[in-house]
């Protein structure tokens, strides 16, 4: 990092911040501050949608997750474009009729006070707990890599999104997303650019996918049924779309984003327009990892990609072991280069036996480096016994502090901050709609005038932003943090999506049964996390069944018994 | 806890869009290229 970094990075923080507050500024009623007076256009909601899906944790991880674990990531959105024709036609025209202003506003039209509170309650615990880890990954990482202690890139990303959010509400919060995801496609496109630049010569675009392929990379569709399978075509398109349904039906970060919309047809439009572009857009952040890992096949990877652990552990009893490493590291490197020149080559030759022995030998080399890469971690973990020695997150942002050139460095990191912005807004705006609306004006101080109302809102956007940098400084870290946060969003998405369906498609069902249904299918889907090894995608569509099912025959015996 | 009546009409939901028959082909157009890289590249 040098002064230029500093200068692109701290400018375009600062442009896009007081951006959204001078443009924002004065929304003094309930329509304004939560609704943005209903005034966005399509293509505004769709990039809201988009960059609040897309969190920091998307763009340092994903790359990574490529990098070790080849594409099949990618089925996880499958079943999004089904959500979003689902939701266009059923949910945008509800809400917007009903003028609500959340989503848990609509339940108690439907059904009582008491289960839109309860929903409410389940959306405040999953979004409350994952706002802190919104937070809490990018800030981990960038403390890491800039050398700074946590809590300062904590307080750095929280009070950025604070200022803004508590100032300019859910205008603020769109607008700025619009000029937050320029920056982190760009920053993207460019980093990809610039390790494909990197590539020796004569290796084509074409090429980086064959010799991802041979290393068994481009997994991007597995057809097998496996329920303990995380990520197989089948678990992406049920599970998936179930997840999905939940998450832009029934939870307020979304909701709230397309509410703005300045009629059914401009929100429909922006959930159509992210069904069309979030699939190609995951495949293009996938790929970004493949071409590091491409990209490391010709310059050497480092052993550990988590650089600074690597360094604190070279002053310990470590240092002996990793330095011995190393060297066997680099050996193994070169001749790995060597082999993956060879099959390039032979690929681009089209001479099929001289691929067979090479990916042969490449899986050899491979399969010692990965040795090393192990023994160095367990070297760590012996001398520093507290280190998190899984690196998958260090893969992209390693590689752009390494090989980027300054200027672009503090661009990158811009798009890891705006994307930890951007997502960090929508999730306060929609926190503190919720306890605003749902919780605050209906059952705590049901008589006040707007004003009170958007002042208390302020307060609660500014309180759940405090939580949140508490829960980030406090958080213990997760094996792999985009996994972690999807397994929060499991553990009760499908509760509330079984409670949005009776609402939406089930006349039979009545309020009481609901109720006690979505306890029971709650508790269903904490037993399952809790003592069993089913897939964390499943739980959406089981804590829906549940709920559904236990409904109906709740329903059944209610009805019964009042005849 | 008292029960409220829950709303009798059923809710209005949009008709079917053209705009829906372009997400299904994408997303369709899509898989059948995953599908073609997956057993293409191994």
């Amino acid at each position: 990092m040098n002064a230029i970094d500093w200068i692109v990075l701290f400018g375009t923080l600062a442009l896009i911040v007081s951006y959204g507050v001078w443009k924002t500024r004065g929304a003094s009623n309930m329509q304004g501050y939560l609704l943005g007076n209903k005034s966005l256009p399509w293509w505004t909601v769709c990039l809201s949608i988009m960059a609040t899906q897309a969190s920091a944790i998307t763009f340092l991880s994903t790359p990574g997750q490529a990098y070790e674990d080849g594409m099949r990531f990618l089925q996880f959105y499958f079943g999004l474009p089904l959500a979003m024709i689902i939701l266009s036609i059923t949910a945008v025209p509800l809400y917007h009729k009903l003028k609500v202003f959340t989503a848990y506003e609509y339940l108690e039209t439907r059904f009582d006070r008491k289960t839109r509170t309860l929903a409410a309650f389940y959306f405040l615990m999953l979004r409350g707990l994952s706002v802190g880890i919104t937070i809490y990954a990018p800030a981990l990482i960038l403390s890491t890599i800039l050398g700074w202690d946590i809590h300062l890139t904590t307080l750095l990303i929280g009070s950025l999104v604070m200022i803004y959010t508590v100032t300019g509400g859910t205008k603020a919060v769109s607008i700025t997303q619009k000029y937050q995801l320029a920056i982190i496609m760009g920053g993207m496109i460019t980093a990809a650019s610039i390790a494909f630049s990197k590539l020796p010569d004569g290796v084509t675009f074409g090429n980086t996918f064959q010799l991802a392929g041979e290393m068994g990379k481009m997994n991007l569709i597995n057809l097998s049924f496996n329920l303990s399978d995380r990520y197989n075509i089948w678990s992406g398109l049920i599970g998936g779309l179930f997840l999905f349904l939940s998450y832009f039906g029934a939870d307020q970060s979304q909701v709230g984003r397309y509410l703005g919309g300045s009629s059914i047809t401009e929100s429909r439009l922006g959930l159509i327009f992210n069904g069309l572009l979030k699939v190609p857009m995951q495949f293009i952040i996938l790929y970004i990892g493949i071409l590091i890992f491409v990209f490391y096949q010709f310059h050497q990877a480092p052993l550990i990609h988590n650089q600074a652990l690597q360094r604190q552990a070279m002053s310990t009893s470590a240092a002996t072991d990793l330095t011995k490493l190393e060297s066997s590291y680099s050996v193994v490197f070169q001749e790995r280069k060597e082999i993956a020149g060879k099959l390039v080559t032979a690929i681009q030759q089209g001479d099929n036996p001289a691929i067979e022995n090479t990916k042969a030998a490449l899986a050899e080399v491979q399969k010692n480096e990965a040795g090393l890469r192990t023994q160095a971690k367990q070297a760590i973990k012996k001398a520093l016994p507290k280190a998190n020695t899984q690196d998958k997150d260090y893969v992209f942002i390693n590689f752009v502090m390494t090989y980027l050139p300054h200027g672009l460095i503090g661009l990158l990191l811009a798009v890891v901050f705006s994307a930890a912005m951007s997502s960090t807004a929508s999730e306060l705006n929609a926190l503190a709609s919720t306890s605003a609306v749902d919780i605050y004006k209906r059952s705590i101080r049901p008589a006040e005038n707007d004003g009170h109302y958007v002042k208390a809102s302020k307060w609660l956007t500014a309180g759940w932003a405090v939580f949140a940098m508490i829960f980030a400084s406090l958080a213990n870290q997760a094996e792999n943090l985009i996994q972690f946060v999807n397994i929060v969003g499991s553990l009760f998405y499908g509760t509330i999506l079984g409670i949005f369906l009776s609402a939406f498609y089930i006349k039979y069902l009545r309020s009481t049964a609901v109720f006690w249904a979505a306890i029971v299918g709650e508790a269903v889907i904490l037993y399952l996390y809790f003592f069993t090894d089913v897939a964390f995608l499943l739980y959406n569509i089981v804590g829906c069944v549940v709920v559904v099912g236990v409904a109906f025959i709740l329903q059944t015996i209610e009805n019964k018994s009042s005849r | 806890m008292s029960e409220v009546p829950g709303n009798e009409k059923p809710p209005v939901f949009s008709r079917w869009s053209g705009w829906y028959w372009l997400v299904l082909l994408t997303m369709l157009a899509q898989v059948v290229t995953y599908l073609f890289i997956t057993f293409s590249f191994q």
